[in-house]
């Protein structure tokens, strides 16, 4: 089970490289594989890479659903 | 990070002369969060496992909505049965070319990039446009990045179509027959190299047959699902009993079970899920079968990770020696 979990991304780095708050921590994580990301948006991420971009919408709604099914609430960026 | 631990594979060995002569396989892997949308319509049941599953979530969504339908004795229309084939062709090419660009050189990344974005969105919408041929052009450079693959070996155990009715079965009757799947007298392997008659296990299978199965499934996309018949070798559905079903779908993973009971009102009464690492990693499966008389090359704990590796992408795994390693 691979879980979605909405990525804000914080910060662009060099080399394809950027920040993400990840529910609640921060780490760096390679944008190589999605095209414009953008600080502010929300990214899918997976063994460090990020996988697609998600638009807000999109990432409140899988960040409700993980915390229904977790029962506490995930904390991530300015999705919450 | 996440309070949702996705769970390790813990994987322990024994080195003697240069070869692994004892190991054993310990998971701690959650269920899947399909139980937990109990009680919502299936729509929005469909909607949830597709957004939280990160890899496969097309696949999640199609083995539940078709579980659903024949639970409620509803047949899919050709129509939303062709797009669900475009869907999910599109989402094994995704899945397949970002496991092979690890193996890509820095300057092909824009043109993967392009390719992955006209694949996910073919994904998601089941529509295809003209930038798919973006994907021909990210194929034609894979296989300079392949190593050479060994000659054919005999076909391994692999778990098809065949086995629908014994898993679903014994899945309906036992619901931690998710956690630790097995069939007597047989140690099943699923995923792309199995598909294609080899075993994970063969240095080099699992990524060879990743691009022939995502050139296969570019196929699909540029000649339309219609033309290809064989849904039943992606998907299979059928009704256990009243307001009971499940569907077999073969995610770019490997096979992924979904048996659901749908209430009389259309909302989801419980959703049991086997996903193909279960059957990959199962203490007596067929990475633990690889295992047995391995010789690593290099690094023992990085060759083992990296056969591992073979057969699932998703799953971490922790590789813990018993004793010294001489590697």
């Amino acid at each position: 089970m691979c879980l979605a979990v909405p990525a804000l991304v914080t910060e662009l780095l060099p080399d394809n490289m950027a920040k993400i708050s990840l529910d609640g921590v921060s780490m760096t994580i390679s944008v190589a594989l999605v095209k414009n990301v953008a600080v502010g948006d929300y990214v899918i991420v997976h063994v460090g890479y990020a996988l697609s971009k998600v638009d807000p919408d999109e990432a409140r709604r899988t960040l409700d659903l993980l915390d229904e099914a977790r029962g506490v609430p995930l904390a991530v960026g300015a999705a919450r | 990070m996440s309070g949702f631990d996705p769970g390790r594979i813990t994987v322990r060995f024994s080195l003697t002369d240069g070869v692994v002569t004892e190991a054993s396989i310990g998971s701690a892997r959650p269920l899947s969060l399909a139980s937990r949308f109990a009680g919502r319509p299936i729509e929005q049941a469909v909607e949830a496992v597709g957004l939280v599953n990160a890899v496969c979530g097309v696949s999640h969504a199609a083995a539940l909505t078709f579980a659903a339908a024949a639970a409620g004795n509803r047949t899919i229309g050709r129509e939303e049965a062709e797009r669900w084939r475009i869907r999910l062709a599109a989402e094994r090419i995704a899945e397949h070319l970002r496991e092979l660009v690890r193996l890509a050189p820095v300057a092909a990344f824009p043109i993967v990039r392009d390719a992955l974005d006209a694949a996910r969105k073919a994904a998601r919408t089941g529509i295809v446009g003209d930038d798919i041929r973006t994907i021909g052009t990210a194929f034609g450079l894979v296989p300079d990045w392949l190593p050479a693959l060994p000659g054919h070996p005999s076909p391994p155990d692999a778990l098809t179509v065949d086995d629908d009715a014994a898993v679903v079965a014994a899945l309906e009757s036992d619901a931690d027959f998710a956690s630790r799947p097995f069939l007597p007298g047989r140690h099943p392997e699923t995923g792309p190299a199995v598909r294609l008659g080899w075993s994970a296990s063969v240095a080099g299978a699992t990524d060879a047959a990743r691009l022939v199965e995502a050139e296969e499934a570019l196929g699909i996309l540029l000649n339309g699902a219609g033309n290809d018949r064989d849904f039943t070798a992606w998907l299979a559905a059928s009704r256990t009993q009243t307001n009971t079903g499940y569907a077999s779908v073969e995610s770019p993973r490997g096979r992924l079970y979904y048996f659901a009971v749908v209430q009389g009102d259309g909302r989801l009464r419980d959703a049991r899920v086997v996903a193909p690492t279960e059957w990959n990693f199962h203490p007596d499966g067929p990475f633990a079968r690889a295992l047995a008389g391995f010789r690593p090359d290099g690094d023992t704990v990085t060759a083992i990770a990296r056969l591992a590796a073979q057969f699932s992408p998703c799953v971490a795994v922790d590789v813990v020696p018993k004793g010294p390693a001489d590697a």
